[in-house]
This record gives structure tokens, C-alpha cells and sequence, in this order.
């Protein structure tokens, strides 16, 4: 009688499922495969990038690789940039400032998308006007009310336009806790009297947000956004960054942890249920004791160069993994070539002083 | 006279109107690399003479002292666009201060103004077909112009493109100043600005 060996099913499984191979016997250096791309991101897609302060390394490394990163809201041309820095252009793709939470973020979409009115709060501070929903986009303050609202609306049109032309919106998810008018319900990314403003226990109310209303905000911001734009498609991620300071009574290490895991599950039940939806694990890669802690600096809560670096190449490389070097067949060789023609025009011309 | 004229590509045109055809008393000297060997960017000036740490990539390049020339001239440059958000006041006061590091002729001009004390005239780039151009008039042009010689420093002067080059209602150069390319003017373009220029030096 023939005896028929059933394979378990941990037989037929790669090498990435296995501790030892993929990582114990490992330099952390070479550890590879730790995402598997949803979506073949190509160069001329448009990608916008919101959320915590984390996402800005998103949108920088896409500028830099030569992909197409959005910002809907430019600066004026000939401004330094590190004026346009300074003022927050071109570090999200609008002039939203951090976007922490996935209420805010729903916030944000229900401004753009007319569900909601804008809020007429603005705080001032030794005659300097601030806008309580971005209280550090503008480094001394607007100098008028009239000017915070104006502002405001701009990025909000701005939102909008990156929502409707973009293929792909990048969100990192940075935090559970948040700040809320209480007579109003809405929603501030820093807690009024911190930065700007000031703080009033009567209208100011603490939340620390639970599981079902970030997975909740989460999943209708989604659903509005593609509301205007079905074809966008979602890649989320969670900031490795720990927070500053909780207002959750738990000591500041175990609320990070809490909060991060929170964010962490909601991103992995998104992602498993929804087609349009990814999941880039950045949060994993600078926490993972297997990068013992090199990834921050001194402080251990800054993400230093190397950190971003290697989170950023191996969202480029697990891209070329799975759908192979695209990225040069990506570069169109018509604009090289057009600006090489020009050049070659503009010192023929010039050879004309040489006649 | 004697001018001291930087430029790109456009440069050009005014230098063969000049050595062809031009019958004033103004006497050019020209600094001119093309924008896609970066233009005028690196030249500064030193001992009271422009330099360049690789004068040999201008076509040409001169070195006579700035005390010399009565005035000074960019030629093609492309007009810094009027801001068309809402941006805020703050903001609008830093990009100003701004525009004299990243625009290369506000740059120099500022500095051959503190050097010299002369005043520096700046030339925009021959308007283009397409359908940017189709939506703007002569008169935004002129518009834009003035808006720009409200806010820059005292001794600078953005000029109008002589109208004559244009077609009526449009910004589009006439062909017939063209070269190929269909961007860069040809000496008959560059006469009518050295007459426009002669003009303006009151000469």
C-alpha cells in the first residue's frame, strides 16, 4: 500500500514566513520582503501624502526618486525653499499641517467635500491670528482674522483637488488621542493653550479614541473621498514616531504602545477587507527590536536619516521585487531628450557670438 | 554709453541686431550662457568686475570693470508670475526678499546696484504660441509689468515687450521674428529692442 506524505502547510511556504531564515540569521541590514505591494505604483501616477509628521518622509522620498509626489497647494515661484519649509508648503500635499488622527482626518474630508461647515474659531495672540486647525502653518501667525480664514479655505479647496486628481492617497496614522470643542464637536491637532490659543475645561474636551470609531472615521473618509474620485486607491501607514506627551493618565511608553496598536489593527482590518487599500509597515520596521533601537536618535522618539532611508528603500525595493525595476522604463525618454534638444538649440544660437 | 548686458539664449538677437544693423551710439558688451548650462547662475562680482568661476562656458563672457558701463540689462528672462493664491501677507513680505536669491537678474541687480549705484533694465523672453499665450493680452502683460516695477528695488526696471513684436490681442511673437524654434527671436526682434532701449536710457 502506497503511503501519500501530505505536506503541512508550513512546508510549502517561503522563506519570509520563517524567523530564522528571514531574520534571526540575518543582518537587520539585509532583511527584504517586508511588504508585498497591493498596487504597482507607476511614475506618473499621482500620489498625495497626509497624516503625521512621518508622511512627509513619504512624499520627500517619492520628489526624490522621481515619482510623481502632488502638492496641490504650491508655494509662489521663486520663494527659498526653506521659506516655502518654513510656511509649510510642499510638506503634505496641501497646507494641512499634521493630520494625527483619523477623526481629523475625516474632519479634513467633510470640510473638502461640503458635508460640513469650516469652523469660524481663530485664536489670536499678541495681535497675531492663529487657525486653531493648523496653529503652526504659519510661523509668526496671519496678520488678520480675514487672513486665517481665507487661508484656511485654500487648503481646503486644496484638499479637495487632491483628493479628485490623485491615484494614490499615502495617510499615515499618528494618533488616538485628541482635542475637541465640546460645545461644538469638532476637532483640533493640538490641544488649544499648547502652541496657540487657550485651554478652557468647559470647552475643550480630551478623547482618546477607541478601535470601532478610528476603524469607523477611517472607513468613511475612504468612502467620501472615492465619492469624487472613484479610481483612488489607499496606502496607509503608521507612524513609528512615539508620542510626545498622553493625557491618557497611563505612563507616556505604555500609551504609545496602546495607541500605536490600536492604529495598527484598524490599518490590518482595512487593508484584509478593502481591494483599494494598503498597508506599508514603516511602524514595524523602526520599532521591531530587531533594529534594536538604531533607527532613533538620542532621544529615542526622532526617526534619524538612516531610519527613514531604509524604510524608504524598502518601499522602492519591495516594489521592484514584486513587479520588477519598472521605475527606468517609468522615465520618459521623450522629456530627456526634449531638454537635451533645447539645449543643444539655446548653444547653437549662442554660437552665433563666435561668428 | 556703455552697456553691460547679461543674458541667455535670447542674448542672441540683440547681439547681432548690434553688430549688424544698429545705428545708435550705445556701445554693448555681452555676458551670455544658454539656460540650460545654468544661465547666469554663479556670476558674482569681484574686485568691482563680474566673475565666474568657469567663465569659459559663457559665450561671451567680458571682464571689463563695472565702473565703466552706464547701465545694466538682462536679456530673455522669464517674468516672475504674480502670485495668484491667497497667500498671506507675511508670506507675500518673504517671497519678495526671496525672489532676490532664487531669480538670477533681481540677484545681480541688486548687487550691481550696491556696487555701482546704476540702474539695471530687465527684458523679458519673446512671448510664445500656445495656449497659455492665447489667454493672456498685451494689456495683462503691461499689467504684470507694472505690478512687478511697483514692488522691486528702487534702480530696477522691468520693461514692456515693444508692442510691435506682438500680434494685435495676443501675446504671440510675430512669426516673422522667429527662429525656428519658434521661442527665440532673430535679429530684427533684438533691433527693435535696442531702439526701445536707446529710448529708455534716454539717449
Amino acid at each position: 500500500m502506497k503511503t501519500i506524505h501530505m505536506k503541512n502547510p508550513y512546508e510549502s511556504l517561503g522563506e519570509k514566513s520563517f524567523w530564522k531564515p528571514a531574520v534571526g540569521s540575518k543582518s537587520m541590514f539585509d532583511i527584504s520582503g517586508l511588504w508585498d505591494p497591493k498596487f504597482k505604483i507607476r511614475k506618473q501616477q499621482k500620489v498625495v501624502t497626509f497624516g503625521s509628521c512621518f508622511a512627509q518622509h513619504i512624499g520627500n522620498a517619492l520628489k526624490h526618486r522621481g515619482f510623481n509626489w502632488l502638492s496641490t497647494e504650491k508655494p509662489p515661484f521663486g520663494l527659498t525653499d526653506s521659506t516655502a519649509s518654513d510656511f509649510n508648503y510642499n510638506i503634505f500635499s496641501a497646507r494641512t499641517g499634521n493630520i494625527y488622527t483619523t477623526t481629523l482626518l475625516k474632519q479634513w474630508t467633510d470640510w473638502a467635500l461640503g458635508a460640513k461647515d469650516i469652523p469660524k474659531e481663530i485664536w489670536e495672540k499678541d495681535g497675531r491670528f492663529y487657525d486653531p486647525f493648523r496653529p503652526v502653518v504659519e510661523p509668526n501667525g496671519f496678520a488678520s482674522p480675514q487672513e486665517v480664514t481665507q487661508s484656511l479655505h485654500e487648503t481646503v479647496a486644496c484638499f479637495r483637488e487632491a483628493i479628485e486628481t490623485a491615484s494614490y492617497f499615502v495617510f499615515t496614522l499618528g494618533l488616538t488621542e485628541s482635542w475637541v470643542n465640546s460645545e461644538f464637536g469638532y476637532e483640533y491637532p493640538m490641544c488649544p493653550g499648547t502652541v496657540a490659543g487657550t485651554f478652557d475645561s468647559n470647552s475643550h474636551r480630551f478623547v482618546n479614541l477607541e478601535f470601532k470609531e478610528i476603524l469607523k472615521t477611517l472607513s468613511q473618509s475612504m468612502e467620501q473621498m472615492r465619492s469624487i474620485n472613484p479610481k483612488l486607491k489607499f496606502i496607509l501607514t503608521v507612524s513609528p514616531v512615539p508620542l510626545t506627551a498622553t493625557n491618557s493618565d497611563q505612563h507616556v511608553l505604555v500609551a504609545t504602545m496602546a495607541s500605536k496598536s490600536i492604529l495598527r489593527a484598524v490599518t490590518s482590518q482595512l487593508e484584509k477587507n478593502r481591494s483599494y487599500v494598503d498597508y506599508f509597515p514603516s511602524y514595524e520596521i523602526i520599532n521591531s527590536p530587531v533594529f534594536r533601537g538604531s533607527f532613533f536618535e538620542p532621544n529615542q522618539r526622532n526617526v534619524n536619516p538612516h531610519g527613514v532611508e531604509f524604510v524608504m528603500n524598502t518601499f522602492f525595493n519591495c516594489l521592484i521585487e514584486k513587479y520588477g525595476n519598472y521605475f527606468e522604463e517609468d522615465d520618459s525618454p521623450q522629456s530627456s531628450a526634449l531638454r537635451a534638444a533645447n539645449e543643444i538649440c539655446e548653444e547653437e544660437l549662442l554660437g552665433a557670438f563666435g561668428k | 554709453m556703455k552697456i553691460l548686458a547679461f543674458g541667455n539664449s535670447h542674448s542672441v538677437c540683440l547681439k547681432q541686431a548690434y553688430s549688424d544693423s544698429y545705428q545708435g551710439n550705445t556701445q554693448y558688451d555681452f555676458i551670455a550662457r544658454g539656460q540650460g548650462r545654468k544661465g547666469l547662475q554663479g556670476v558674482t562680482f569681484v574686485d568691482g568686475k563680474p566673475f565666474h568661476e568657469e567663465p569659459h562656458t559663457f559665450t561671451p563672457w567680458c571682464t571689463e570693470d563695472l565702473s565703466t558701463y552706464s547701465a545694466f540689462v538682462f536679456i530673455g528672462n522669464g517674468l516672475p508670475p504674480q502670485p495668484q493664491r491667497e497667500y498671506s501677507s507675511a508670506l507675500l513680505c518673504r517671497w519678495k526678499e526671496d525672489t532676490y536669491t532664487t531669480i538670477e537678474s533681481l540677484r545681480l541687480s541688486r548687487e550691481l546696484i550696491r556696487i555701482t549705484g546704476k540702474k539695471c533694465i530687465i527684458l523679458p523672453r519673446p512671448f510664445r504660441g500656445g495656449a497659455r499665450a492665447k489667454l493672456e493680452s498685451y494689456a495683462t502683460h503691461e499689467a504684470h509689468v507694472q505690478w512687478l516695477n511697483s514692488w522691486v528695488d528702487d534702480g530696477i526696471t522691468y520693461v514692456t515687450i515693444p508692442k510691435e513684436t506682438t500680434l494685435q490681442g495676443m501675446t504671440k511673437t510675430k512669426l516673422e521674428l522667429l527662429k525656428e524654434d519658434a521661442s527665440h527671436a532673430n535679429e530684427l526682434y533684438g533691433a527693435i529692442w535696442l531702439k526701445k532701449l536707446d529710448e529708455i536710457l534716454d539717449l
